[in-house]
C-alpha cells in the first residue's frame, strides 16, 4: 500500500478537495483506496466523500465514529483488531474499486470534541512516545491488511502539529504540499518542506517524496510559477536543508468548486475542459503513474455522464434548462420507496424535481460494457420504486458514441422502454 | 567515583525518577535513563556474582526499559547475559524483563512489531523527542 499525505501550511488551499478527487480518481481507475481524516481539529472529509445513502446525503450528516473513537479504544490497551466499525464505504459506480473513508469521528458534535480532549489528555494525538507512534503505524498497517487497500490518502492538519508531523514524516511515502502564493504560505511551507526532507524515518522507509502544488491561482502564469519554485529551492543554511524541487503543479482557482466543494473527478463535470480539472489530472498523472493507463475509462464515463446530464436538463426543461443544482452524482437510491429497509442501488446521476429531494424523478446508470446495455435488467429493480418516473441506462459504444435506453413509468405503474437511442 | 558514592547517587536518582513518574512529568523518562546509567557504572564496578552487582545489572536494564530506551535495555541485557559469573536466577530475570516488554509490545501492535520491532520504534521515538518539535528544526 502506498501512502500519500496531503498537507498545507495554511488553510483554504483546497487540500481536502484535492484528496477527495485523488480518491475518486483512483477508485474509478480500479484501485482500492482508503481516505483517512487526520485533520482532527477541523475534520470535513466526510462532506466531500459521501456514502450516497439517503440519510447521509444531508448537510447535517455526522458519521457515527472514526479515528478519534478508534484511538480512544486504544488508550491503555491494544488498538482494536478491526477497522470495520470505523470506516464508511463511499458510493462509487459499479466497476470501480472500493473507496473507504475513515472519518475523524462524529464531528461536529459535543461528543466528538470531548473525545478529542480526552485523547489529548492521554497523549494519543501524536505525542512523541512509542505508544502514540506505534498506534498510528498499527492503524496504517491494519487499513492495508484488512481493506486490502492499494492507496492510503491522509488528510493532515495544517500548520505545525505533532500529528501532522507523524502523518508527513512517518506514515507518508509521498507528501502533496499545497501552498498559496502569499508570503506567509510560501515561507511557512518552505520551512516545513525543508524539515520533512531531513525528518527521521523508520528502518525500511525510503525518503519522502514531496510534490508542491500551488493552488487557487487566478490565472496560470509561468513567471509567478518560476518565482515560487525558485523561492522554495533557495539555498538553506546547509545542503541537507536545501530543497531541489523540479516541478511545481498549479491548480487554478474555481470559485464555484471552492464554494460547493464539488469533487471534479467523479464523472460529474468535464474535467478535460476545466482548467482546475486539468490541474488535478496533472497532479494525478505524477502521483499515480501506474494508474494513468486507466484514465481513458474514467474519461469515457465522465464524458458520458456529462452528456446525459445535458440531455436530461433539456428534456425536462420546458423552455429553460434544469439547473445543475437539480442533479446529484454518485449516490445510492432506495430500490423501493415504501420500504424503510429497502436495499439501495448506485446511480451515476439523479434528477430531483421536488425540493425535498427524497426520491429522484429520474435515475441514470452507466453500463461499463456497451454489449451489456441491451441485456441489462437494471430497470426491473426500479419497478419497485413507484415514485421514480424514469430510468436511463447509458453506455458508450466502441466508437465512443453515447447509447441510451430510457424507461418511463406508465399509467399502470410499470416501467416501459421508450426505444433505444444513440448519438 | 567510588561504589559508595555511586550507591548514594543511584538512590537519589531512583527516588527522583519515581517521584517524577508519579507526577506524570515528561522528564520522568530522562530521570530513569539517569538511573540506568548509574546502575551501569555500578555494574562495571561490581562483579555479576556479587549480590549488589546483580542488583545493579537488573536495575540498569529495567530503568532503561522504563525510560523507553529499549535498544539500550537490550544491549545491556545481551552484555550481562554473556557474563560467565552471573547466576542462573539473574539471567532468567533479565531474559524475562526483555521478553515481557517485547511480548507486550507485540501483543498490542502486532503489525508494527513484525515490520519494525520495538527497538526501531524506540529509536525513532528518541529521535523525535530529541528534535523537540513535530518537524526537525534546522
Amino acid at each position: 500500500m502506498e501512502t500519500v499525505t496531503f498537507y498545507s501550511y495554511k488553510g483554504g488551499s483546497g487540500r481536502s478537495l484535492l484528496l477527495a478527487n485523488a480518491a475518486q480518481f483512483l477508485a474509478l481507475a480500479g484501485k482500492r483506496v482508503v481516505a483517512l481524516d487526520l485533520d482532527l481539529e477541523a475534520p470535513g472529509l466526510h462532506y466531500k466523500l459521501r456514502t450516497g445513502e439517503p440519510a447521509q446525503r444531508s448537510l447535517n450528516f455526522i458519521p457515527d465514529r472514526g479515528v478519534v473513537d478508534y484511538l480512544l479504544r486504544s488508550v491503555g490497551t491494544a488498538p482494536p483488531e478491526s477497522v470495520a466499525d470505523y470506516v464508511l464505504s463511499v458510493a462509487m459506480p459499479p466497476g470501480s474499486a472500493a473507496l473507504w473513508l475513515m472519518p475523524a469521528g462524529a464531528a461536529p458534535s459535543g461528543t466528538y470534541w470531548k473525545g478529542l480532549t480526552a485523547l489529548a489528555h492521554h497523549g494519543l494525538l501524536g505525542d512523541t512516545d512509542s505508544d502514540a507512534i506505534a498506534t498510528f503505524l498499527e492503524l496504517q498497517a491494519l487499513l492495508a491488511e484488512e481493506l486490502q487497500a492499494d492507496f492510503l490518502l491522509i488528510d493532515a492538519r495544517t500548520g505545525i502539529t505533532e500529528l501532522g508531523g507523524i502523518a508527513t514524516t512517518l506514515l507518508a511515502d509521498k507528501v502533496v504540499s499545497l501552498l498559496l502564493d502569499n508570503p506567509e504560505s510560501l515561507a511557512g511551507t518552505r520551512a516545513v518542506l525543508r524539515s520533512i526532507a531531513q525528518a527521521v524515518r523508520l528502518d525500511d522507509q525510503a525518503p519522502v517524496e514531496v510534490i508542491p502544488v500551488l493552488s487557487r491561482v487566478r490565472e496560470a502564469n509561468e513567471t509567478a510559477e518560476r518565482r515560487v519554485i525558485s523561492f522554495l529551492n533557495e539555498p538553506g543554511a546547509s545542503p541537507a536543508e536545501t530543497l531541489s524541487l523540479h516541478r511545481l503543479f498549479v491548480l487554478e482557482d474555481d470559485p464555484y468548486l471552492a464554494r460547493s466543494e464539488h469533487v471534479l473527478l467523479d464523472g460529474s463535470l468535464d474535467a478535460v475542459t476545466s482548467a482546475l480539472g486539468m490541474g488535478y489530472l496533472g497532479v494525478m498523472r505524477h502521483l499515480f503513474p501506474s494508474v494513468t493507463g486507466s484514465r481513458a475509462n474514467v474519461f469515457r464515463r465522465q464524458e458520458a455522464v456529462r452528456q446525459v446530464q445535458q440531455w436530461l436538463s433539456w428534456r425536462f426543461a420546458w423552455g429553460a434548462p434544469v439547473s445543475s443544482g437539480a442533479f446529484e452524482h454518485g449516490l445510492r437510491v432506495p430500490i423501493s420507496s415504501d420500504d424503510a429497509y429497502s436495499p439501495v442501488r448506485y446511480v451515476d446521476l439523479a434528477l430531483f424535481l421536488d425540493p425535498s429531494r427524497s426520491i429522484p424523478f429520474v435515475v441514470a446508470e452507466y453500463i461499463d460494457d456497451p454489449d451489456d446495455l441491451a441485456d441489462s435488467d437494471a430497470w426491473t429493480w426500479w419497478q419497485r420504486n413507484v415514485q421514480l418516473n424514469q430510468v436511463v441506462l447509458f453506455a458508450r459504444d466502441v466508437d465512443g458514441r453515447l447509447m441510451t435506453r430510457r424507461f418511463v413509468r406508465a399509467a399502470d405503474g410499470s416501467l416501459n422502454e421508450k426505444g433505444a437511442e444513440s448519438g | 567515583m567510588t561504589v559508595d558514592e555511586l550507591n548514594m547517587l543511584v538512590t537519589e536518582a531512583i527516588l527522583r525518577a519515581d517521584a517524577l513518574a508519579d507526577l506524570d512529568s515528561p522528564t520522568a523518562a530522562e530521570a530513569y535513563l539517569e538511573v540506568s546509567l548509574i546502575e551501569e557504572r555500578l555494574a562495571v564496578a561490581l562483579p555479576a556474582s556479587d549480590v549488589e552487582g546483580a542488583i545493579a545489572r537488573r536495575g540498569a536494564v529495567r530503568a532503561a526499559d522504563i525510560a523507553g530506551e529499549h535498544d539500550r535495555a537490550r544491549d545491556l541485557a545481551t552484555r550481562y547475559l554473556a557474563e560467565e559469573d552471573g547466576s542462573p536466577e539473574l539471567r532468567e530475570e533479565i531474559m524475562t524483563l526483555i521478553d515481557e516488554r517485547e511480548r507486550s509490545f507485540g501483543a498490542r501492535y502486532p503489525h508494527v512489531a513484525a515490520r519494525f520491532g520495538l527497538v526501531e520504534i524506540a529509536r525513532v521515538t528518541r529521535a523525535l523527542v530529541k528534535q523537540g518539535a513535530p518537524f526537525p528544526v534546522g
